[in-house]
């Protein structure tokens, strides 16, 4: 797993101060508070629901859509890491407006704060980028937006492409996610629900190392602002083996594996995965990351003791 | 064209708009405004979507209101025509790679053409229509051979950016229009929808310098030739429709661009 070093060969541009992370309610929000925690920063959450899983921050409920509440954090703040966004594949078809007016609208709010108050910023965007449903339509949007505020703004703000993310604190819903609806399913002894024939790809990352990529685009004099970093180990198992993996780290598991229908929004046998190379100027390459047998340990190991 | 062709054409507009050709209903609608949006789809049998915060001048003032509207108010087109059972044409750009909001904002437009043709059973036809010129294009816009015909014919210096070499695919007005016309019909007669966005183009590239040359020449060679920096966000690429996705009858004519420049130049002559 990617280790918060504070020995890194990059220079550190923001070595300390307050940061704001937008969706920090949210599951790898929750891993980057952790990971700003662990280096010492202050945080605080901005968040439309739910509460933050430790104390030690501060807690403001509010929306990126709103543009006087950003644009008054961010003259606290030193750093914004913006993960709030209108999430999931088939779940936005029907309903695209949500997801323009807070991953292009509020993005645009978090940018013209970062320009206005010098703020650095990491935003996130996804890994299926060319699929055309509103999340990935929207997200491959504002990275380009972000690109050019970059260009003609001389902001930055840090572009990472979030691929498959895993582990500790994921929901199985509302969003449909692959690993707790393996995982959960599994330890339940329940049917393991796979989309088509189950030959889609994906590159599983594992949130910790997710969260340490965020943190350093955002922290570090990095100089790639022009370009896009993609965080993903690059590899790419199929999901009928992401799901026979599961079933390996689940010992016993009478779970049975049933396929069901595409989901909408996402063509079949797509093959979703990151380039690593990419993270080379955050000092990353993909011997360093976790791989899928000890994140999945973990990973199991967390939902037994919620199941 | 399409009222001279016995069409009963209705114009989306937001104010009253005198300027509307003769047997053309205006209809007061905003593209933000999605009810204001389906009722005129209603009243109509195809939709042609052309509404939009129009170049990079305007998008770039206003990155919010471009979002708002090329991409808002495409979805609230999108929604109507859904609603009603309409087709539709949605013109987007030929740059549609370039890192500019208006590029952004309407390929970001066409992805939700595309998703809504494909998850929600619509039926539209995007169009990317390269670099349009011709008469009534004012020079406000900042488009290059508006600008360079106004300039040129005021005896003004005439300006490139960059070395001059960026090389654009110009396509004159009434050839857009007759390409249109055909593509009404041919969304009307159902032949079946393109997975992607198609090309309306010449197909040949001319240079933002060799443009300059010519509406100079064209002019009476009064203007002295500038060049500047390069602008941001603008590609050195060929911006050129492909001929494998280019749309339009068989062995369309296009107007050469000296000739369609010329046109340009009578009519600023006669103030049109």
């Amino acid at each position: 797993m990617l280790q918060v070093s504070k020995a890194l060969s990059i220079p550190v541009g923001l070595s300390s101060g307050q940061i704001l992370v937008t969706g920090g309610n949210g599951f790898v929000g929750s891993h980057v508070v952790d990971n700003l925690k662990a280096r010492g920063y202050g945080v605080t959450v901005l968040d439309r629901f739910g509460e933050p899983h430790r104390r030690d921050l501060r807690f403001v409920l509010g929306d990126i859509r709103d543009k006087r509440c950003v644009r008054l954090l961010a003259s606290e703040h030193e750093g914004i890491v913006n993960l709030a966004a209108i999430l999931g594949t088939s779940e936005t078809i029907e309903h695209p407006h949500g997801a323009v007016s807070s991953n292009m609208l509020g993005a645009l709010n978090i940018f013209d704060a970062a320009r206005d108050f010098g703020c650095r910023v990491t935003h996130i965007t996804v890994g299926n980028h060319w699929m055309n449903n509103p999340y990935a339509i929207t997200k491959s949007a504002a990275e380009r937006l972000a690109l050019l505020y970059n260009s003609r703004f001389g902001t930055k703000i840090s572009v990472v492409r979030g691929l498959n993310a895993y582990g500790e604190r994921q929901k199985a819903g509302p969003v449909r996610k692959i690993m707790p609806n393996f995982v959960l399913p599994a330890i339940r002894n329940d049917k393991i629900r796979m989309y088509g024939d189950g030959g889609q790809r994906m590159d599983m990352i594992y949130v910790g190392d997710l969260a340490e990529i965020l943190v350093r685009a955002l922290i570090l004099d990095h100089g790639a602002w022009h370009t896009i970093f993609e965080a993903g180990t690059g590899d790419a198992p199929t999901v009928q083996e992401i799901a026979n993996r599961v079933l390996e780290h689940v010992a016993g598991s009478t779970a049975e594996v049933i396929r069901v229908p595409m989901r909408q929004g996402e063509p079949e046998r797509s093959v979703v995965v990151g380039n690593p190379e990419t993270l080379r100027p955050l000092g990353i390459n993909k011997e360093q990351m976790l791989g899928l047998d000890e994140g999945l340990r973990r990973t199991v190991a967390y939902y037994k003791t919620v199941a | 064209m399409l009222s001279q062709h016995g069409n009963k054409v209705l114009s989306l507009v937001r104010k009253a708009n005198p300027k509307l050709p003769q047997g053309c209903m205006p209809v007061l609608a905003d593209l933000e405004d999605p009810e204001s949006v389906a009722e005129a789809v209603a009243r109509c049998d195809i939709v042609i979507h052309l509404g939009a915060i129009v170049g990079n001048a305007a998008c770039d003032a206003d990155v919010e209101k471009a979002v708002r509207v090329n991409v808002g108010g495409t979805l609230n087109i999108l929604n109507g025509i859904r609603f009603h059972r309409k087709p539709m044409i949605y013109a987007s750009v030929g740059n549609a790679e370039d890192n500019t909001a208006y590029a952004i904002t309407k390929v970001t437009g066409e992805r939700f053409c595309l998703m809504y043709n494909r998850e929600l059973n619509t039926a539209v036809l995007p169009l990317r229509i390269f670099n349009v010129y011709g008469p009534g294009q004012s020079p406000s816009t900042g488009k290059l051979i508006p600008a360079s015909v106004d300039r040129a014919i005021k005896g003004e210096d005439l300006t490139y950016f960059g070395d001059g070499e960026q090389q654009h695919d110009f396509v004159y007005v009434d050839d857009v229009i007759r390409i249109l016309s055909y593509a009404v019909d041919y969304v009307v007669t159902s032949k079946g929808l393109p997975s992607e966005a198609l090309h309306v183009g010449t197909g040949v590239t001319v240079s933002v310098k060799e443009v300059i040359t010519l509406v100079n020449q064209l002019a009476g060679r009064r203007s002295k030739i500038l060049s500047k920096p390069s602008r941001p966000g603008e590609s050195m690429r060929a911006v050129v429709a492909d001929a494998s996705k280019r749309f339009g009858p068989a062995d369309f004519a296009y107007m050469s661009l000296a000739a369609g420049v010329q046109e340009m130049m009578a009519n600023h002559a006669t103030g049109i």
